[in-house]
């Protein structure tokens, strides 16, 4: 490669892009004076104020800080480099970051894996067959990616995949049309830039706008304009997190005005998007590119078109010029403008569809067809296709004047509101589970009580009134005429301003700490100040709702990070098998299984356990444990289940004195509800076992006995106990009925299924003499006064049944709860959490004298 | 045509098209046209059209960018090429 264009390339943009990009700018000879070195030092402080929020916050995560802290030190490199070695400088840096982020080997694995692709674009040969080398070796990579074979570690893949899925295709269509400058450092620069190492989701940087954007502005007024979108961006991952710990469910969803908040939040997650593009564009100004603000006001969109160009801009940039242009100007001199125009926009948007399935593929390692997707992408492609042709019949109004009139600033309010209102439908769309479930939401939208309808069109009115007076301001910049488009930005201004701003956000963060705070406020910004999932994240974690997460997780950046750690097949246990009835799955018996990191062993009776008998040995106490993937010890290997732990125990401390031995027969199933511990006592432990005590463990039944039922309903699972039947027939449930609605329908009945399950559960013991224990093991995670409040109600339930309670909530207490989990990624406890729940239960069994 | 001609051409057609009404002498060789929005993609590909009618030339796709309509000196630049 050549540091400059080919000398095949001697078209006049080329020439162009080479001068804008090797240009240097008038303000670099006085980068030492006083006047640039108070600003540069400016510049500084901010960015370390930022650097302070982003540690505050813990904003993204541990691998963004480390490459905040790379910026900072190169912004200072990079800025006193003479200007001839800076792009050298910054991919140097960039390569450090990459260093930093992901280790020596993942590193140099990228960087190999990506000097392939590099040096394939640059072989002398026809462009036609370098793409083909290039598709080629991308489909060895794909398969690498879905495990077919394995030379790299999988870890690289989604940091890779964006560094090079779509920069690749920008790379090459501008190296065929010569339309930008080539060299070494500049392609190490564009493919590797900084911030990518921790961004898989990243804006689509054209490689022209990269090359004639550097330093094409004085350098401090370039950083500036970083600062600050990166202070936009912070504080828009913060907003988000805010969101994200408030939105509601589906499930949850009961007043018109619950469905609104549910509608705009769903729009709202991409708050998430637009923050990280923010940084990520800012970080890239510390370092001389003057790249184009990639989310400007899309809540304020006046139109879809406008919209569409407002929610991306690079993504529209990108797919215009490779995609939508080449169309349109073939098919414009056969067909003409408006047919051309409809057909290389529906083209477009059947691309953007395909390249974000793609772009999945390489960041989750799945290609999702989903409905969802379809769905959307074609109320946006028929959406901004029916604009275009209204504009391009009636024109665009364009007016620079300083005044408009009022019915104008009217109209402008409801086309805002309109826009908005449409493009959240579309997003819940998008995001819902299923075409029933964005028919409930819908249908409790449109039931308006007249609190809620207030609320609404309130809200809505302010939207219009933030729009006039945001266009307003945008007139009033450029108002008196074009020429003030063409004015510098200030520098001092933002300065203070951004400064400024992050002194009050650090205060806020610390004043708790330092001062007394109300303690609501304490707590609001204590969530603000932790990275972790909502409450309904957590349950649905729990109680694995979330099957399909290739589906679940487009939506949820959160759980996508943790889901995307997750080794292939973390889910599926091997030692379980589907049978007919209810329960529909079963442990098979004689397994040694790896499962959830750990092995795990079934004995002839397909208990997760030792082996047993059917009857106790003479002098035996037995106890029955049922319950779920918390008591069957999910995660932690075999003889470390809390229940081996008690048993061992009691046996060892008894063999001293009266030599009664203990056998704890632990019959838990992962996944198993109250229902199917009820359905498995009556089918399988009822008629094949002795013992002297049951022990029945709960974790959150009020929500696991409706989960039993939802299964039933959405499954299709025979249902022989005929009141439990009853509550899905009364509330009009099918297997049509999404899990959403089929929630909301039954959790007000909840309390009634608990009763009647642990009711029959204490009948039955009574009826054989066992004794009837109610075990409550703890979360491992901090629960909300929701979930405590539903504990504690089956707790009362369960006393008013007969059972007596073991209250073994505090269990985990004393133990960091971000050491309590198996994984990252997976909830449930690990082994220390077992011992120290053993040792509760231990002491809580003397004390009942059992 | 010379290059003051197109000049003054395509000047016209973007003010009577795209800003009626604004002050012509507001609109200078350096006035950033898709950079501000004032040409979005639609402005852009009528312009490009009424270019190639006007002017009979042709104009590529990967030409209809900022570097050469993002302004009338650009777009002039870009005629006045194309008619050599």
């Amino acid at each position: 490669m050549s540091s400059t264009v080919p000398p095949t390339s001697t078209g006049p943009s080329a020439v162009r892009a080479d001068r804008a990009a090797t240009a240097v700018p008038a303000a670099v000879p006085g980068k030492f004076s006083p006047g640039q070195l108070a600003r540069f030092g400016a510049v500084g402080v901010q960015l370390a104020l930022l650097a302070l929020i982003i540690r505050t916050f813990d904003i993204e995560s541990a691998a963004f800080f480390r490459v905040m802290m790379v910026a900072c030190a190169g912004f200072v490199v990079n800025h006193f480099a003479p200007s001839r070695f800076r792009m050298a400088v910054f991919a140097v840096i960039s390569l450090a970051g990459i260093y930093f982020v992901m280790g020596r080997t993942n590193a140099i694995q990228i960087v190999v894996l990506g000097s392939v692709l590099i040096g394939l674009a640059h072989l002398p040969l026809r462009f036609a067959l370098r793409v083909l080398l290039i598709i080629a070796v991308g489909t060895a990579y794909a398969a690498m990616r879905i495990g077919v074979f394995s030379l790299v570690s999988n870890a690289i893949w989604p940091i890779f995949g964006a560094m090079f899925m779509f920069r690749l295709i920008v790379y090459l269509y501008d190296l065929n049309n010569r339309a930008a400058p080539v060299g070494l450092w500049r392609a190490l620069a564009y493919f590797f830039m900084l911030p990518n190492v921790c961004f898989p989701l990243f804006p689509v940087v054209d490689y022209k706008h990269f090359c004639r954007s550097y330093y094409d502005s004085e350098d401090t007024r370039i950083y500036q304009t970083g600062v600050e979108w990166m202070f936009r961006g912070v504080f828009q991952l913060i907003l988000y997190r805010w969101v994200y710990q408030h939105m509601v469910g589906p499930e949850q969803v009961v007043t018109s005005l619950d469905a609104a908040k549910f509608v705009v939040s769903a729009f709202l997650m991409y708050l998430k998007i637009s923050g990280s593009f923010h940084v990520i564009v800012g970080m890239m100004h510390l370092f001389g590119f003057n790249l184009t603000q990639a989310n400007n006001r899309y809540f304020l969109s006046q139109s879809f078109t406008d919209y569409w160009r407002r929610i991306n801009i690079y993504w529209k940039d990108f797919l215009q010029k490779v995609f939508f242009n080449p169309i349109y100007f073939r098919l414009n001199k056969r067909m003409g403008a408006t047919a051309s125009l409809i057909l290389a926009t529906l083209a477009a948007f059947f691309v953007t569809w395909a390249l974000h399935s793609y772009q999945w593929f390489w960041i989750r390692g799945k290609f999702p067809v989903v409905w969802q997707d379809i769905v959307f992408w074609s109320i946006m492609g028929l959406l901004v296709l029916g604009n275009m042709l209204w504009e391009n019949k009636h024109g665009r109004q364009r007016s620079l004047k300083k005044k408009i009139s009022a019915r104008d600033e009217l109209m402008l309010a409801l086309r805002t509101i309109g826009t908005f209102v449409v493009i959240c439908f579309s997003w819940v769309i998008w995001s819902s589970e299923s075409i029933s479930e964005f028919g409930m939401i819908v249908k409790k939208l449109v039931r308006f009580d007249a609190q809620s309808l207030a609320w609404i069109v309130g809200s809505l009115a302010v939207l219009g009134v933030i729009a006039v007076m945001v266009a307003r301001s945008e007139r009033a910049k450029v108002g008196g005429g074009l020429s003030k488009l063409k004015k510098p930005a200030p520098f001092w201004l933002p300065a203070y301003q951004i400064a400024a701003s992050c002194v009050v956000i650090l205060f806020v963060a610390y004043a708790p700490l330092k001062f007394h705070v109300n303690p609501a406020i304490s707590n609001v910004v204590d969530n603000l100040k932790t990275s972790s999932l909502n409450a309904r994240d957590k349950q649905m974690l729990d109680r694995g709702y979330y099957e399909d997460l290739t589906n679940v997780v487009r939506f949820n950046s959160d759980l996508g990070d943790l889901y995307n750690q997750k080794p292939p097949n973390w889910d599926r246990c091997w030692a379980l098998h589907s049978i007919d009835g209810f329960p529909n799955y079963e442990f098979m018996p004689n397994k040694h299984v790896w499962h959830k990191g750990a092995m795990m062993t079934t004995n002839r009776w397909g208990m997760r356990d030792r082996d047993c008998a059917p009857k106790g040995a003479p002098g035996t106490y037995r106890i029955a444990l049922t319950g779920a993937s918390h008591s069957m010890g999910t995660g932690v290997e075999d003889g470390e289940v809390f229940d081996n732990l008690v048993e061992d125990r009691l046996t060892a401390e008894h063999a001293a004195t009266d030599h009664k031995r203990y056998e704890i027969l632990n019959f838990s199933v992962s996944g198993y509800g109250p229902i199917q511990q009820l359905a498995d006592l009556d089918q399988r432990i009822l008629p094949q076992f002795e013992f002297n005590a049951l022990m029945f463990t709960s974790i959150d039944d009020i929500y696991w006995g409706v989960k039993d039922l939802v299964d039933v309903t959405t499954h299709e699972l025979p249902m022989t106990y005929e009141p439990l039947r009853a509550f899905i027939n009364h509330a009009g449930l099918t297997k049509e009925t999404s899990v959403a609605e089929c929630v909301q329908k039954l959790n007000p009945h909840a309390g009634e299924i608990l009763a009647w399950v642990y009711g029959g559960i204490v009948q039955r013991c009574r009826d054989r003499n066992i004794a009837p224990y109610f075990v409550v093991v703890p979360h491992t995670g901090a629960t909300d006064a929701t979930v405590e409040a539903r504990v504690d109600q089956s707790i009362e339930i369960a006393k008013t049944a007969g059972f007596t309670v073991i209250d073994c909530r505090k269990a985990y207490d004393g133990l960091d709860p971000a050491k309590r989990w198996i994984a990252p990624w997976d909830s449930h406890p690990n082994t220390q959490c077992h011992h120290m729940l053993a040792q509760m239960l231990y002491d809580k069994i003397n004390e009942a004298g059992l | 045509m010379d290059r003051q001609a197109i000049h003054d051409t395509v000047k016209t057609y973007i003010l009577e098209q795209f800003l009626p009404g604004e002050d012509p002498n507001e609109l200078t060789d350096d006035t950033p046209l898709m950079t501000t929005g004032i040409l979005d993609s639609l402005a852009t590909l009528k312009l490009v059209t009424y270019l190639e009618e006007k002017f009979d030339i042709a104009v590529e796709a990967h030409e209809a960018d900022s570097e050469n309509l993002n302004t009338l000196e650009l777009i002039t630049d870009l005629v006045a090429r194309k008619k050599k």
